[in-house]
């Protein structure tokens, strides 16, 4: 499953081969890690098919638990993968559209609206400040830095809701009364770039 | 000289008030007063510069203006009817006052421009079909097709502003305040805001700017309004009260550079505009 979507993705979608395996990568470690520790037990006696020597016992990997493993192996990466062929290839805005048609309670989509855009500011605004930092040596060796992280995220967290304060204020300057809408730009007038705004998944 | 006073003179005929500010107070906290009695008259179609320097209350007044803020004292008319503190006289002035923010991150929500633009519209409660029109008006009158389906993070600095601008511009308002348009906008992105307030002019749009900018006030503005520690010290003639050093002294401000060497060369009639200069 994950290699169907895979291929779809990546031809019918027009997500470059690197971009998609990269973007792959980072699930792809949480799950071999969560994978292992589900595939290894630990037990005093040896048995199963792999036993490794640990101190008053060993870890061992039976039969049973291997087929666990692959199982859910397989599982996260097929939905993992399903989740970036869908998000590759639509853009925010239409998926928080369509989980307003599945009637999505409205406070849900107006949060998932506000993050979506408020990521992008923050992620600008940490990037400044680590930046800053940087410039006055902030991390200079292991526990500067760790000092450093911890003064730019205490900074960051007073910035956000200063920034959330202004924002609710520019909101509220255009009427906004407690729900998000926006209208979307009609399908029929979208200029289709390389084909991937066609691709579509059921 | 002679120029100026023309165009004042012709707006003399024609003003119509749109928005009157009372004996205004606010307040933030107990200690602080952030707007002291201020009295002041808002017309159609004027392009009004206030000066003043940080903190001295320039932002806190628009934000009343615009009805986000309300006034601790005083009262406020909007086509000279008085406005109260209910849900429906808000509303009537943020639709009729336009307000721009000073950070585009602040003001931008949607995730594309169409989107974004579409919001205050949307919170109008007009009907599909109406959104639409106007959202498209907008896109085609400010020239930012093409930028329809663009994430606002992918943005330059003068292209967001002026996504800033088609937002309020797409709610219909009667005058629109600018806070601080030009901060952090580079030369070509603010002779690109100028051009867009020559946009605004043409549709008889009123403006209402925040500035530090003496020389584009000077530029720009028929009237301007002096702030000084939360009270209005001056409001008139660019040309008179830019002269008054002591004045200028107050609110922490220089003169534009033209007045300047035009006084210093005993000028009779000094230009607006480098351009406008007879050498």
């Amino acid at each position: 499953m994950a290699v169907v979507m895979g291929v779809i993705t990546v031809v019918i979608g027009g997500i470059p081969l690197r971009k998609y395996l990269r973007v792959m990568l980072v699930p792809a470690g949480f799950i071999l890690i969560s994978c292992l520790a589900i595939a290894f037990e630990f037990s005093i006696e040896k048995i199963g098919i792999l036993a490794v020597p640990f101190p008053s016992g060993y870890l061992l990997m039976t039969k049973e638990t291997a087929l666990k493993a692959l199982f859910v192996c397989a599982k996260s990466v097929g939905s993992v993968s399903c989740l970036y062929a869908y998000s590759l290839s639509t853009p925010m805005s239409k998926i928080i559209h369509g989980l307003r048609q599945l009637k999505v309670p409205e406070v849900m989509i107006s949060l998932m609206y506000l993050m979506y855009r408020y990521i992008f500011v923050l992620l600008e605004t940490y990037q400044g400040m680590k930046v800053a930092a940087e410039s006055r040596m902030g991390y200079a060796h292991y526990w500067k830095s760790i000092r450093t992280t911890g003064l730019v995220y205490r900074n960051l967290l007073v910035k956000s809701y200063e920034h959330a304060m202004h924002n609710f204020d520019a909101m509220e300057s255009r009427c906004f009364d407690g729900q998000v809408k926006f209208l979307s730009k009609e399908k029929a007038k979208r200029k289709s770039k390389n084909g991937r705004c066609k691709c579509e998944f059921k | 000289m002679d120029v100026v006073n023309v165009n004042l003179s012709r707006n003399k005929n024609i003003k119509q008030e749109i928005l009157k500010l009372e004996q205004v107070s606010f307040q933030y906290e107990e200690s602080q007063k952030a707007l002291i009695q201020i009295d002041v008259t808002f017309y159609a179609g004027e392009k009004v510069a206030v000066l003043g320097n940080n903190g001295a209350g320039k932002s806190t007044l628009f934000l009343v203006c615009n009805g986000v803020q309300q006034p601790t004292n005083g009262r406020i008319y909007l086509n000279e009817q008085e406005m109260g503190s209910g849900k429906k006289d808000q509303l009537a002035l943020r639709q009729s006052i336009g307000l721009v923010f000073q950070d585009v991150d602040v003001q931008i929500i949607g995730s594309t421009v169409y989107e974004e633009i579409s919001f205050g519209p949307m919170n109008l409660h007009l009907s599909k079909d109406e959104v639409r029109e106007r959202v498209e008006g907008v896109i085609q009158n400010f020239d930012l097709g093409g930028f329809e389906e663009r994430a606002p993070h992918r943005l330059s600095g003068g292209e967001k502003k002026r996504v800033c601008i088609a937002d309020v511009l797409a709610m219909k308002p009667k005058i629109i305040f600018f806070d601080e348009p030009t901060t952090g906008l580079d030369p070509k992105n603010t002779l690109l805001f100028e051009e867009n307030l020559k946009m605004l002019e043409k549709q008889g749009m009123g403006t209402v700017i925040a500035t530090h900018d003496v020389d584009f006030a000077w530029r720009f503005a028929e009237r301007i309004i002096l702030f000084h520690e939360g009270q209005i010290v001056g409001d008139g003639d660019p040309d008179e009260l830019f002269r008054d050093k002591e004045l200028m002294k107050l609110c922490g401000l220089v003169q534009p550079m033209l007045l300047h060497i035009g006084e210093k060369l005993g000028w009779t009639k000094i230009p607006r505009r480098v351009e406008e200069l007879d050498i």
